[in-house]
């Protein structure tokens, strides 16, 4: 077995590509793979000869306060209103991954709802569920901070941990704990009185025409005692006091660093962006854009070191196949990443979903390599409009069995396989109507073995990492 | 949170070097399964424990009501029950939603064990689940207690499956060093499925999926991942030949843990070798508003554990079956002014099966003699882990548990 492989030295630096390092298609695969749902044969001519930061230019130079896309959704029914039922609120935002011009913005939105973990399960209204998605997709890159506190009054969370029963003199603790236990602090860095007392500084809230409002009559205001400090703190203060801990600092970093760069990012790195956290002031936006474009991340410590989440899975797979025409249905895509592990707006509990070698088991692994076959041969439901492969490679002369193995490899995996396995897949493709050697016929009889070629390409085990 | 599965499992992802899909391999696939499973099991019967989760923290005051205690009715003036309570004796009784359990209780075959917790309990709901999965309130382990059990004692075992999870995510008590438990949602969509427009092509691509996921060892990751793919897709040839011919005789409930117990029932008639279950239902962090709901939710354990004893019983295997029912904590004595109740620690587990000698066991905890507001535990939960390794998986419960912990007489 290799060795594991460390951190490359200067490892914050940002990555200069070289001609023994050149910004190619491995790197674009793995910067699209962590921030914007995959490759597409589209993205690939793009970004073709463009260096990691007109990319990351491309993923982060959005305005969240004016989005393209609401005008559109405003005239699909089903969609923008007025989310009666649970799957119309889970829909939207399938709809969004699939079709947003700035995927960065769904897929930071999709870090802070596993972070802020807030289930449909108890919120009788979708509409606040979708208020608190549009809340990450409008903070989601900006200041923790404000988030932190906007969390804390947004009607779901209000729902989800009890916030609204947390009354002057009948404290309910359920979101003072989660807010140090898992938003914030960690586990430990806290004491039982801690979480008494920022129950109490906590209180007042409820909702009130769709918006959390605080309530004096509710508020306790009497002096409370919150990691050795006395005042009559409120939920502001909560939020400030939290987060002049330096354990708030390092569960955030390390929370990012895991998401985006690496699973198992280790204390040197993490320490490291606790300091940029700090020095910026909290804003997560230029601390992520470093963490990306850094050595460290265009490293062979952080390429496929993590695995794909089934909704990255589900959205990058429908992204690559609808390049060449088919139209995935949301409605299937989110059963697809349901049957996987991962309902959208239902994690397991406030923990979110735990992610990694945890989305894998023999079920799961199963349900993915099921899903690489309905994505390659959409005879089902999984597509509305069926998509043209053979159209799709005549068009971009793409004909013989060495290039479309040499394509398929490139959209799915990079390119990153050996001429061994190169050779075996084009095997695959030159063979008679009997399987002797033969060779290959880019005809009708192909495309079913087309076809079979991209469900193999998406039942490795290489497809299921990140 | 800091510490996930994933620190846990020895396949750690780090250090991928090597960007390879297929090496050489011969065909493989049977042969690396079970390779590293040769070895004779220790097991002299063939006994299955079902384990089901309660996850959330089960309010045991509210499900073992002590109907005669002052202290109850003053700690919860909202939300004490009253009412159609299923007297067990003069002192405690069901909540009324469990008419299942009380049925199963006056037949002889469920036992309630009272007070269950552990020393300086733990109420963050994954800190405590931790603890009843790996049987360690003191540090954290990666592997689960009925993983160690998989390790000690079954392996070698010559069966496809002999644990399994119900559901999607595989709980750290069935996290072992050795094969991976595999998860199953349903029968119908266990397989390995291939588009069947051409026979050839699909014969041929069914092979090479095979192939190209059989064992791996450029990384770990791609170890991780090729274990577990095969051991998959071998679990699942082997299930659709045999589970065939199963008809429920008895209704289950629809949803929860209807489907997942049927599915259990399914397994064990077809007699796989499986010796271990697990499956979960939540909903039982009952901060606010909680009296109807929690009823409900109980009354949906005990009918639906209640239908899986029934169908078993009528297929002769009911004395084959232990299940073993419990939750991450209690709740604290005193209601919260949300009608509902906040983080606790001690209360009671649930054990039935066909062996299982019925009645109350354990001390039930004092309302007034408390640990910061909570019950104190009489009966630390890993003497029922011990109880039911030693005599009814018939193993090493010292070497299982790493500890020496009473027995109690729940087999007689």
């Amino acid at each position: 077995m290799v060795e594991p492989v460390g951190l490359p030295v200067h490892p914050y630096d940002p990555f200069v590509p070289t001609q023994n390092d050149p910004f190619d298609n491995r790197w674009l695969g793995h910067l699209l793979r962590r921030t914007a749902f995959g490759l597409t044969a589209e993205r690939m001519d793009r970004f073709a000869g463009k260096s990691p930061s007109e990319v990351l230019d491309w993923l982060f130079a959005y305005d969240p306060n004016d989005d393209p896309m609401n005008p559109l959704l405003d005239q699909l029914e089903g969609f923008m209103s007025p989310f009666t039922k649970p799957d119309a609120a889970q829909q939207w935002w399938v709809y969004r991954m699939l079709r947003s011009p700035r995927p960065m913005q769904e897929r930071i939105a999709l870090f802070w709802h596993n972070h802020f973990a807030t289930s449909l399960g108890k919120i009788d209204n979708p509409m606040h569920m979708h208020r608190q998605i549009e809340l990450f997709r409008r903070l989601g890159l900006a200041n923790f901070r404000d988030l932190l506190v906007a969390v804390g009054r947004d009607p779901a969370m209000l729902i989800w941990l009890d916030g609204q029963f947390n009354r002057k003199g009948k404290p309910n603790e359920n979101y003072a704990r989660e807010l140090m236990e898992l938003f914030s602090l960690g586990i430990g860095n806290y004491s039982e009185q801690d979480v008494k007392e920022v129950a109490r500084a906590s209180t007042g809230w409820s909702i009130r025409a769709d918006a959390g409002k605080l309530d004096p009559k509710l508020f306790d205001d009497g002096e409370k005692e919150i990691f050795g400090n006395r005042g009559k703190f409120g939920s502001d203060e909560v939020v400030d006091l939290i987060l002049a801990r330096p354990e708030s600092a390092k569960h955030i970093s390390r929370k990012m660093l895991r998401e985006f760069v690496h699973p198992a990012p280790g204390d040197e790195v993490i320490a490291h962006y606790v300091q940029r956290l700090i020095d910026s002031k909290w804003e997560i936006k230029p601390v992520l854009r470093e963490m990306l474009q850094s050595r460290m991340f265009f490293s062979a410590w952080a390429y496929r070191s993590k695995i794909k989440g089934p909704c990255e899975l589900v959205i990058s797979a429908d992204l690559a196949m609808s390049a060449m025409g088919g139209k995935p249905s949301v409605e299937n895509s989110l059963k697809s990443m349901t049957t996987m592990g991962q309902p959208i707006m239902y994690p397991p509990s406030v923990k979110g979903w735990d992610g990694e070698e945890a989305w894998i088991n023999a079920n799961t692994l199963l349900m993915r390599y099921n899903f690489g076959m309905a994505m390659a041969h959409q005879h089902g439901k999984e597509f509305t409009r069926r998509n043209d492969v053979r159209g799709f490679l005549d068009q971009r002369k793409i004909t013989t069995s060495e290039q479309i193995v040499a394509h398929f490899s490139a959209v799915l995996l990079d390119g990153q396989i050996t001429s061994e396995e190169r050779e075996k897949f084009i095997a695959f493709l030159n063979r008679d109507a009997h399987g002797k050697p033969a060779a290959f016929v880019f005809n009708a009889a192909a495309d079913t073995s087309i076809r079979n070629l991209i469900h193999l390409m998406m039942a490795t085990p290489e497809y299921q990492l990140c | 949170m800091q510490t996930t599965r994933r620190d846990l499992l020895k396949v750690g992802l780090q250090g991928l070097s090597v960007v390879s899909l297929a090496g050489s391999m011969p065909a493989f696939l049977q042969r690396f399964a079970f390779a590293e499973n040769a070895g004779n099991a220790d097991v002299s019967n063939d006994n299955v424990l079902v384990v089901v989760q309660l996850s959330g923290g089960n309010d045991g005051l509210n499900t073992v009501v002590p109907l005669g205690n002052d202290a109850y009715f003053k700690a919860r003036p909202k939300i004490a029950i009253k009412d159609r309570l299923l007297k067990l004796d003069d002192q405690l009784a069901l909540n009324p939603g469990m008419t299942g359990f009380k049925q199963l209780f006056d037949d002889g075959k469920l036992a309630i064990v009272n007070g269950c917790g552990y020393p300086q309990p733990n109420r963050s709901h994954f800190r405590s689940m931790e603890i009843w999965h790996t049987a360690n309130p003191k540090k954290f382990e990666p592997c689960g207690w009925l993983g160690h059990y998989l390790d000690h004692c079954l392996k070698g075992t010559n069966s496809p499956i002999v644990a399994a999870n119900i559901g999607s995510e595989l709980p750290q008590a069935l996290v072992a060093d050795g094969a991976p438990v595999p998860s199953i949602s349903s029968l119908e969509d266990f397989r390995l499925r291939i588009d069947g427009a051409n026979p050839l092509d699909a014969k041929l691509t069914d092979e090479f999926i095979r192939e190209i996921n059989a064992a791996r060892a450029e990384s770990p990751a791609l170890q991780y991942l090729s274990r577990q793919a095969t051991n998959a897709i071998i679990s699942a040839d082997k299930i659709r030949k045999l589970s065939a011919g199963y008809k429920p005789d008895a209704v289950y409930p629809y949803g929860g843990l209807g489907p997942s117990l049927k599915l259990i029932a399914q397994m064990i008639h077809a007699n796989f070798g499986t010796r271990l279950f697990y499956c979960q239902i939540g909903g039982f962090d009952t901060h606010a508003n909680q009296v109807a709901g929690h009823e409900s939710l109980l009354g949906h354990v005990a009918t639906s554990l209640a239908a899986f004893m029934k169908d078993l019983g009528a297929k002769g295997l009911d004395s084959k079956v232990t299940a073993m029912c419990f939750s991450e904590f209690g709740r604290r004595v005193n209601q919260n002014d949300s009608n509902g109740t906040d983080h606790g620690a001690a209360a009671p587990m649930f054990v039935l099966g066909g062996k299982v000698k019925a009645g109350l066991y354990g001390t039930y905890p004092s309302l007034t003699q408390l640990d910061d507001g909570d019950l104190k535990y009489t009966v630390d939960f890993r003497q029922i882990y011990a109880t039911i390794l030693d005599k009814w998986l018939n193993a090493d419960a010292e070497k299982v548990l790493n500890g020496k912990f009473t027995g109690l007489p729940l087999y007689g």
